[in-house]
């Protein structure tokens, strides 16, 4: 990977980079879609990471975001990648960050994340997308309030997808109350109706996130966030590097694995592993 | 990445050509899901270029299809040229349909590595795919 | 001696349940996944007032003298690659006394493409016929009366076309359309739903339907429209119940199309046709059958006020299940297909089509499409089944079965409902969710023995399957096209195309396109042509797949 790192420093060039998240049928697939043709008319390329969660019994997934993108099927402009979340705690933000300067260094100037929002895979995309867009739908069954609070706090935008359907301006207007309650921030998150399968509401979206990009410019904002996530990447790197370390450690050690298993102190067996030179 | 990470098979399946029969291939991507593989079904009426185009964007390391309207014969060649032509011949290539002894035979020669017929158990696909590809899924 | 009078009931219910149960693991629900209890008796019957064939709401039949007053059609479907070969065969067929034809077409021709397109390569003549313009329909039915015989089309999203293709050669033949007989499988919504042979985007495949349905009310009256198909839904993997819920549910929505176009019901709904599957579990499919004239009859009635009776009366074809057929051991297939046959019978189709055995492995040869025929003329003729209307009638299991069929489709039909309607419930994948839910569950039940397909996960033997399918002669491929290519050169240039102009500017419009194809198909515009045409306006359909 260090090697990787060196080669493509020099032709870094940070694409940008939106995240979509929501619940499952709220027609993520179906926008990104919508978005990424309206970028390839206005001559952009793309590249889409898609995440679908694996099955945590087997292992197993059915990603299935790339088959709503058909019509971008051998265009040379547009990558997708469909990822299976596989439940790494901090494992999905890893990967996509390398992915995402990989594609920027291949020259894709666009890339979109998609991600189910279940479990911490929001929080996630967050961490790495420079805009986040959250999507709904109008039949949301009990209404905002189930929403996960932490949703709302990393919304950067917000979409009431399958604005055709009745109950479109009832979530819009429950939403918009919801956010008059949280901290006030120099962004305030539009809240955007879109039909995605009729590619209404699309251009608006894209202005937003444009218009998002330039406020996170003009407030200092990214360069505080790049910083940060270049910090953030370290750390989990070095997670990653610590914690595989350890695992070789315990498998090939016998005598340390027996002396964990029969003292039960695994704080000093790990700070005992990190010590040695590796 | 790191070398622990194990990284889950990744698979391919379509339908090529204009046969839209999909009960066979949604079947069969569920049972490869719950076999532990990450499956990506990329649709009916695919062309060669485009599985094989989908199947290097995505890395994966197989790619299966399906073909009940006889058109094999011109079908899954295409696949395997296309291969070569992306310089992607590590990609394992195998199907099912209906198709006859002696197609399997001429298919096979020609570097498709396994063809099911009608009938076969779908424990028997993945235990062929688990035993051509020793990488276990994550 | 005492002797303790029981409840006739009770003591079976006790006696029952201190026997001996098989423990065989095998399911004892059909094959749909209705549970059925071991015994039915008087209780089980419904409540309801006597029913009786030819009388609404026709749950015995549609005729009040069953298959004593005829019997059903023996329609056994059949396609060979050329036009020239299929003509042939129709010739010998008719010869011997057969009075209906049945075509199939090939996947280019059934997908709206020429033989010369570049997707066509390779598929050219596998499954039917290739049919790229006005010539090969002349050399289909060269020398064939079509005033005198009826003939069956088995496609769908181009059915306009070669309808408009029949109507034009039975022209040159000095046939009026006005006694044209026959049935146009033009079921696009089925082909959202399980088929796939889609092209248009929902809402211009149903103007193109309704078109036809308008048209032939006029002037074609006598020609089924439309044959709302329940088989390939079936066969895609969905239930029992599945299969007569959606396949209602497609007819209701052809029907609210037809009556949002300004038809008068009466005017269309007699033409109305339908095509089930029957499958392997014997008393599931009559009962649907059954459920199915009932329910029709009754929406017909109340819910749309038709009045003429032959609005209310459910017509079907039947085939037997292809994918109950197996590869192994494929004499079976002679009995399992005579069984789904029985079935249809008694379920009281109008016409049957049963498969030869080797269908799982090839078109069938000469000998086995032979047993598939006399196996309906052995029912016919030898088990006695066809003197006795609905011979079922009154069963108890039957009777309580019926009912259950008709629950579970009116609860689908509210389903549905909620979600909008048919299109809308496609455009949801509701239907297709469903479907691919069902043949997993199927295919986990095969795979765990909860049910058996004798020869493949029990009473296997040590066999040979030889798969064979019919060879393409290579060069046919590049005959049919060297001769769309020579139609083209041949044809009226400018007739062609302002015949297709015309049609892309109705197509635009609110038109009936129907004497527009008749036109662009009298001046040999090719299929694929027309399709284009209509492509340009009405835009390529992409499915939703669900896994």
């Amino acid at each position: 990977m260090r090697a990787l790192e060196e080669s493509i420093r020099d032709q870094a060039r940070a694409p940008g980079v939106v995240g979509f998240t929501g619940a499952p049928g709220t027609g993520k697939s179906t926008l990104v879609d919508g978005v990424v043709a309206l970028l390839r008319k206005r001559g952009s390329s793309v590249a889409v990471l898609a995440t679908d969660p694996n099955s945590p019994f087997t292992g197993g997934a059915i990603l299935g975001d790339r088959i709503r993108m058909q019509r971008h099927a051998l265009d040379p402009k547009v990558f997708i990648r469909s990822m299976g979340a596989r439940g790494h705690l901090g494992g999905l933000s890893l990967a996509t960050r390398e992915a995402i300067r990989l594609l920027g260094a291949f020259g894709f100037e666009q890339v979109i994340l998609e991600t189910v929002g279940v479990g911490q895979s929001e929080l996630e995309v967050a961490a790495v997308a420079d805009t986040t867009v959250v999507v709904l739908t109008p039949n949301l069954g009990d209404g905002v309030q189930m929403i996960k609070a932490g949703i709302l706090e990393i919304a950067d935008i917000f979409v009431v997808n399958k604005a055709d359907l009745d109950g479109h301006v009832r979530v819009a207007t429950e939403l918009r109350s919801m956010l008059s309650l949280a901290p006030k921030s120099a962004w305030k998150p539009p809240i955007l109706a879109t039909v995605a399968s009729k590619q209404e509401g699309v251009e608006e979206l894209w202005e937003a996130v444009l218009s998002h990009r330039r406020h996170l410019e003009s407030s200092g904002q990214a360069q505080e966030l790049a910083k940060q996530r270049l910090k953030d990447e370290t750390a989990e790197v070095a997670a990653e590097i610590a914690r595989d370390r350890v695992r070789q450690a315990l498998a090939e050690d016998q005598e340390l694995a027996a002396r964990l298993l029969e003292e039960g102190t695994p704080y000093r067996t790990a700070e005992e592993i990190l010590d040695r030179k590796p | 990445m790191s070398p622990t990470a194990v990284r889950p098979v990744r698979i391919i399946v379509a339908k090529v050509g204009l046969d839209g029969h999909d009960r066979g291939v949604k079947v069969v991507a569920r049972a490869l899901r719950d076999a532990g593989y990450e499956v990506i079904y990329t649709g009916l009426r695919q062309t060669p270029e485009m599985v094989v185009d989908a199947a290097l964007q995505e890395d994966a390391q197989v790619i299966g299809l399906s073909i009940h309207s006889g058109a094999h014969m011109t079908l899954f060649p295409a696949v395997v040229q296309e291969l070569k032509r992306r310089k992607a011949t590590d990609i394992i290539v195998f199907g099912g349909g209906i198709i006859p002894d002696d197609d399997i035979a001429a298919l096979k020669k020609q570097g498709v590595e396994q063809l099911f017929t009608p009938g076969t158990p779908l424990q028997e696909i993945v235990e062929w795919l688990r035993k051509r590809l020793p990488t276990s899924p994550a | 001696m005492k002797v303790r009078a029981r409840d006739p009931k009770q003591a079976w219910t006790e006696d029952f349940e201190s026997s001996p149960v098989r423990d065989d693991g095998i399911e004892t629900s059909t094959i749909s996944g209705i549970p059925l209890k071991p015994l039915y008796t008087k209780d089980d019957l419904p409540a309801r007032a006597d029913e009786l064939p030819g009388q609404f709401p026709y749950t015995r039949g549609i005729h009040p003298s069953g298959y004593r007053g005829r019997l059903w059609t023996m329609r056994q479907f059949s396609g060979f690659a050329t036009a020239e070969e299929t003509n042939r065969r129709y010739k010998y067929l008719l010869a011997n006394g057969q009075t209906g034809l049945s075509v199939a077409f090939d996947m280019p021709t059934l997908m709206g493409q020429d033989s010369d397109a570049p997707t066509s390569r390779g598929e050219i003549g596998h499954c039917g016929v290739a049919i790229d313009s006005l010539a090969d329909m002349e050399t289909l039915f060269d020398g064939i009366p079509l005033g005198e015989i009826t003939t069956s089309m088995t496609i769908n999203s181009p059915a306009a076309i070669l309808l408009c293709m029949y109507i034009a050669v039975a022209e040159e033949q000095g046939v009026p359309a006005s006694v044209l007989g026959g049935t146009l499988q033009n079921d696009i919504l089925k082909e959202f739903i399980a088929q796939k042979e889609f092209i248009f985007p929902p809402a211009p495949s149903m103007r193109l339907v309704v078109d036809s349905i308008e048209y032939c009310a006029k002037e074609v009256p006598k020609w089924n429209t439309i044959s709302i198909s329940g088989y390939h839904i079936r066969e895609a993997g969905s239930t029992a119940a599945q299969e007569l819920a959606f396949t209602l549910a497609d007819g209701m929505a052809y029907v609210d199309a037809c009556i949002e176009r300004g038809m008068r019901i009466d005017d269309f709904a007699p033409r109305l046709s339908f095509f089930f599957d029957a499958h392997i579990d014997f008393f599931e499919e009559i009962a649907k059958f059954r459920a199915a004239r009932r329910i029709w009859a009754r929406w017909m009635r109340e819910r749309y006020g038709a009045q003429d009776e032959r609005s209310w009366k459910l017509r079907f074809h039947t085939q037997t299940a292809g994918v109950s057929l197996t590869a192994q051991q494929p004499e079976l297939n002679i009995a399992r297909t005579a069984i789904e046959a029985l079935a249809a019978v008694l379920g009281g189709t109008q016409s049957l089509h049963t498969n030869a055995m080797d269908e799982v492995l090839a078109l069938p040869t000469d000998k086995s499409a032979r047993i598939a025929l006399r196996t309906q003329q052995l029912l016919a003729y030898e088990s006695g089944v066809a003197n006795t209307v609905d011979p079922l009638g009154g069963s108890y299991f039957i009777e309580a079965l019926t009912d259950e069929m008709e629950l579970q489709a009116e609860r689908y039909f509210k389903q549905i409902e909620d979600i909008g309607g048919v299109i809308p419930a496609i455009e949801a994948s509701f239907f297709q969710k469903e479907i691919a839910d069902s043949a997993f569950r199927y295919q986990s039940e095969l795979e765990q023995k909860r049910r058996i397909m004798i020869g493949v996960n029990d009473f296997t033997v040590d066999e040979e399957v030889p798969i064979d399918i019919l060879r393409i002669d290579p060069r046919l491929e590049s005959e049919q096209v060297a001769r769309v290519r020579e139609v083209r050169r041949k044809r009226d240039p400018a007739r062609c195309s302002n015949a297709l102009t015309s049609l892309r500017k109705a197509a635009a419009g609110k038109d009936n396109l129907m004497p527009y194809i008749l036109e662009a198909v009298r001046a040999y515009a090719t299929e694929g042509e027309i399709m284009n045409t209509l492509i340009e306006v009405f835009g390529i359909y992409t499915e939703r797949a669900v896994v």
